[in-house]
């Protein structure tokens, strides 16, 4: 019966995207298969499937973890066009991986063409509380910047190994996506063009 | 103002102080209304016109080059009426609505370059105050103007003629029009404005579409069957509140007529044929300051070219023109057009623009003065075309005064055209006494025009590298068989180098290679490298930033460190079926082909790269994570190969496993 459902909701395509080595595949290897993963292996593209129910309500989720490298950026444009969500992973460790937060959200804003889409962005690894260099007012502070205009947007500190809050962003990340849907996101305005010259 | 508005002037005491300027004027009409509306505009963006330079260039002719006065904001948009009546003379530049985006942006640009330009106009930055629902940013600009009646007939920008009430009435040129703007719209738009100003969505498109007029005479005294045709006009660009290029385009035929003492090419080509001789059918293309005749639609090239700004247009169709013109109804007969050879347009002093704009198309321009008669089909289309490049023109020269000897009409005559505008200024500024022009017009080039210039001009990168202007930088995106034949060295300096410092760090470190450097710091060191040739890299710089800049420095290499058909012979024999060793020692053979620059390069690399999977153990980077890593570094597809891009992943996986192979085989492969 549940797999009849199953089968019948369309799957969600969401995509987790972050710098690289910055815990995106531990992260979505924790929420799909709830176990933390010790290897260090760097991903090139990955995909998952699964299926919950959130807030009463089937969802298949079709996960795609990417690779965070730059030697693999060809790559990015295409897995963002085809995304409805995205999952955006920095590490709270690592302050490179915090600085392409933003360029990353904008990226998606533009191959989306639009001003709002649903996006979470995890500070990752915050069981490493001693090597943390990425304040939590710091992140919040970013993503109020993008809620200004991109009411999808939200904040949230997970921890792979200790499964903390990793159900939780995938789940708050679908709730944005019906929202986002509810409100007739998708018909939304185009971001105006530049017409410059 | 050709509408015989009887209402015209109606709407204007209203509002406004007797004195005020610009009483029948479209912008006045619009400030009426932004100010009548309750909330009035919603968006104000104020500008002092000292800083303004291109932006508005309404400032460069204003009688004294006033300061910018620092004049708090608030208080102006309060107290706007009155200084409108009394000291300032404000332009409301309204933006259309929807298009607010657009506009901000491109005023930001504006201001960028502004602020660019000096530092008084730093602290002045137009903002943006959200106060309406109806969001409609409006871009004022306080004038300040020495008599409180008239603005000086100088003004760039503004036409001062006459107006019915015997003020002088100004038109604003190059007015905001919109998006997609368009300009010359009759006066039905005015009426609308002055009649509902309280209905912002209606106003808003009204606003949009911005009278003008052809008539200088008072309207009062327009008899209604002079009432024009309404011409449209394209125009694609308002830059703060002015249009910047035009552009139109259709099928002409033109003719050319023998000019009197013109020598050259040109007047060659045109005594050929008979005076009646044959009109020429050509693809009209009015673009910004440039007039282009095209053979057919098609053609890349035109046959001719023709400066706006040096072209005189003769609306009544020029009575020494071969074919008897029907004189009494110009508006049917050819329009006329009269180049002035040595572009500079009227005066010499055209504001930026000369025949060179064109760039490469600089010897399509005619020599010699060259008189022409255009024919259109469509009985609109003369009308509409004689507007465009006036308005072109203007744009261009961004004079509004032009003396010529056109000029000369009777106001009669110039009723249907708009060449008697000049004429009619005339008679303005001899009742005001004239206005020096404190700024020399090419400061009043707008930003727009300047870009445009700018990018007319560049010449393409090709041409700078054949020239040699453009080179590889030498390290960085260079060949390794140029950095190698220039330092004389067998593998690349910089990369022996990074290598050194990496291993100086420790090769221990977790995620080496596979963790990214800061980008910023990363460029840092590429300029480092690029332009000293004696750099440090085994201090200061941290171990990600070194692996990153060793990763960048074999991505951007001109041809990948292991060329694609070498690649493609390795991946044969690491696939084939042969005995292991027979299968490493074809592959070291293939190797030994490399080019020595790469071949040393990559014995430099792997030996590095062994020693990093030698403490796996440590940094977590396995064989198969450093050959992951490493692989995008070192082969990609040859541009134009398609299937590289398509199946990216599974090659990836692919090339990787044939990385990692030689990483494993290194002390083999390398051997010699």
């Amino acid at each position: 019966m549940s797999k009849s459902v199953s089968k019948s909701v369309k799957p969600i395509k969401i995509v987790v995207i972050g710098s690289g080595g910055v815990g995106k595949s531990a992260l979505t290897l924790q929420f799909s298969k709830s176990k933390f993963f010790l290897d260090y292996d760097p991903t090139i593209e990955d995909s998952f499937s699964k299926s919950c129910y959130i807030d009463n309500e089937m969802a298949r989720l079709d996960i795609l973890d990417t690779a965070g490298q730059e030697e693999f950026t060809s790559m990015r444009e295409q897995y963002m066009r085809l995304g409805q969500a995205f999952l955006v992973v920095f590490s709270v460790t690592d302050r490179k991986g915090f600085e392409e937060v933003d360029s990353l959200i904008q990226l998606i804003y533009r191959v989306k063409d639009r001003e709002a889409f649903p996006i979470m962005v995890a500070g990752n690894k915050i069981d490493l509380q001693n090597d943390r260099c990425i304040d939590q007012s710091l992140a919040q502070e970013l993503v109020q910047r993008h809620q200004e205009f991109n009411p999808y947007c939200a904040y949230i500190e997970t921890s792979a190994k200790t499964r903390l809050n990793v159900d939780l962003v995938f789940h708050d990340l679908v709730r944005l996506l019906r929202l986002y849907n509810a409100k007739g996101g998708s018909k939304q305005a185009k971001k105006s063009k530049c017409s410059l010259l | 103002m050709s509408t015989p508005t009887t209402e015209k002037s109606a709407p204007t005491p209203r509002t406004r102080p007797q004195a005020a300027a610009g009483s029948g004027s479209a912008v006045s009409r619009m400030t009426q209304l932004l100010e009548t509306r309750a909330g009035g505009a919603s968006a104000i963006i104020e500008l002092d016109e000292a800083g303004q330079g291109g932006e508005s260039p309404d400032a460069g002719g204003s009688p004294t080059p006033a300061k910018p006065r620092p004049a708090p904001r608030k208080q102006q948009s309060e107290g706007a009426k009155q200084q409108q009546g009394s000291k300032h003379t404000s332009l409301h530049h309204t933006v259309a609505g929807g298009s607010s985006m657009d506009s901000g942006f491109l005023r930001q640009l504006e201001n960028s370059i502004k602020t660019q330009r000096g530092p008084e106009t730093n602290n002045r930055k137009p903002q943006l105050v959200k106060s309406d629902l109806n969001w409609r940013p409006t871009l004022r600009c306080a004038i300040p103007a020495t008599s409180s009646a008239t603005l000086p007939p100088g003004l760039p920008g503004w036409r001062v003629e006459e107006g019915g009430s015997g003020e002088p009435r100004k038109f604003l040129f190059g007015e905001p029009s919109m998006n997609m703007g368009f300009l010359a719209q009759g006066q039905q738009s005015q009426a609308l404005l002055s009649q509902q100003p309280s209905s912002s969505a209606k106003s808003a498109a009204v606003i949009a579409e911005l009278e003008r007029s052809a008539e200088p005479a008072a309207p009062a005294q327009t008899p209604e069957s002079q009432q024009p045709q309404r011409p449209k006009l394209e125009i694609s660009l308002p830059v703060g509140g002015r249009l910047q290029e035009t552009r139109k385009e259709s099928p002409v035929k033109a003719l050319r007529l023998p000019t009197a003492g013109a020598g050259g090419k040109e007047s060659k080509k045109s005594s050929a044929k008979s005076p009646s001789g044959k009109r020429q059918a050509y693809h009209l293309v009015l673009t910004g300051p440039d007039l282009l005749f095209y053979r057919s639609r098609s053609d890349k090239r035109p046959e001719l070219a023709l400066a706006v700004a040096a072209v005189e247009v003769d609306p009544s169709g020029g009575p020494p023109a071969p074919p008897p013109l029907p004189s009494d109804d110009p508006s049917t007969g050819p329009l006329r057009l009269r180049y002035v050879a040595g572009g500079g347009g009227v005066g010499g002093d055209s504001a930026g623009y000369d025949s060179s704009s064109l760039g490469r198309h600089a010897d399509l321009y005619p020599s010699a003065d060259c008189d022409m008669l255009l024919y259109w089909d469509e009985p609109g289309a003369r009308k509409q075309w004689s507007l465009a490049l006036e308005y072109a023109k203007d744009l261009a020269t961004k004079r509004m005064y032009q003396p010529s000897s056109q000029q000369q009409q009777t106001p009669q005559q110039s009723a249907s055209s708009h060449s008697g505008w000049g004429k009619q200024q005339q008679q303005q500024q001899s009742q005001t006494p004239p206005q020096p022009q404190p700024r020399d017009s090419k400061q009043r080039v707008s930003i727009a025009q300047r870009l445009n210039d700018f990018f007319r001009r560049r010449p393409a990168l090709d041409e700078l590298e054949k020239k040699g202007i453009v080179r590889n930088e030498p390290v960085f995106g260079s060949t390794l068989r140029q950095i190698c034949a220039h330092e004389r060295s067998d593998a690349p300096r910089f990369l022996s180098r990074c290598i050194e410092a990496i291993e100086g760090h420790g090769l221990e470190t977790e995620g080496i290679y596979r963790l990214g450097g800061n980008a910023a710091t990363v460029q840092k060191l590429r300029l480092l490298v690029d332009q000293t040739e004696d750099y440090d890299l085994t201090t200061g710089w941290d171990i990600f930033v070194l692996t990153s800049a060793l990763k960048t420095f074999l991505r951007e290499l001109r041809e990948p460190l292991i060329p694609s058909a070498t690649f493609q012979l390795i991946t044969e024999h690491y696939q084939s079926s042969a005995k292991p060793s027979a299968k490493r020692e074809s592959i070291r053979q293939v190797l030994r082909t490399l080019p020595p620059a790469h071949y040393n390069t990559l014995r430099l690399l792997f030996h590095h790269l062994t020693r990093v999977v030698q403490c796996s153990e440590r940094n977590q980077m396995s064989s198969q994570n450093v050959a992951l890593m490493m692989g995008p570094n070192l082969v990609w597809p040859a541009s134009g190969d398609a299937d590289g891009g398509l199946c990216l992943t599974s090659n990836l996986m692919f090339q990787n496993q044939v990385v990692e192979y030689i990483l494993l085989e290194t002390e083999f492969l390398f051997t010699d």
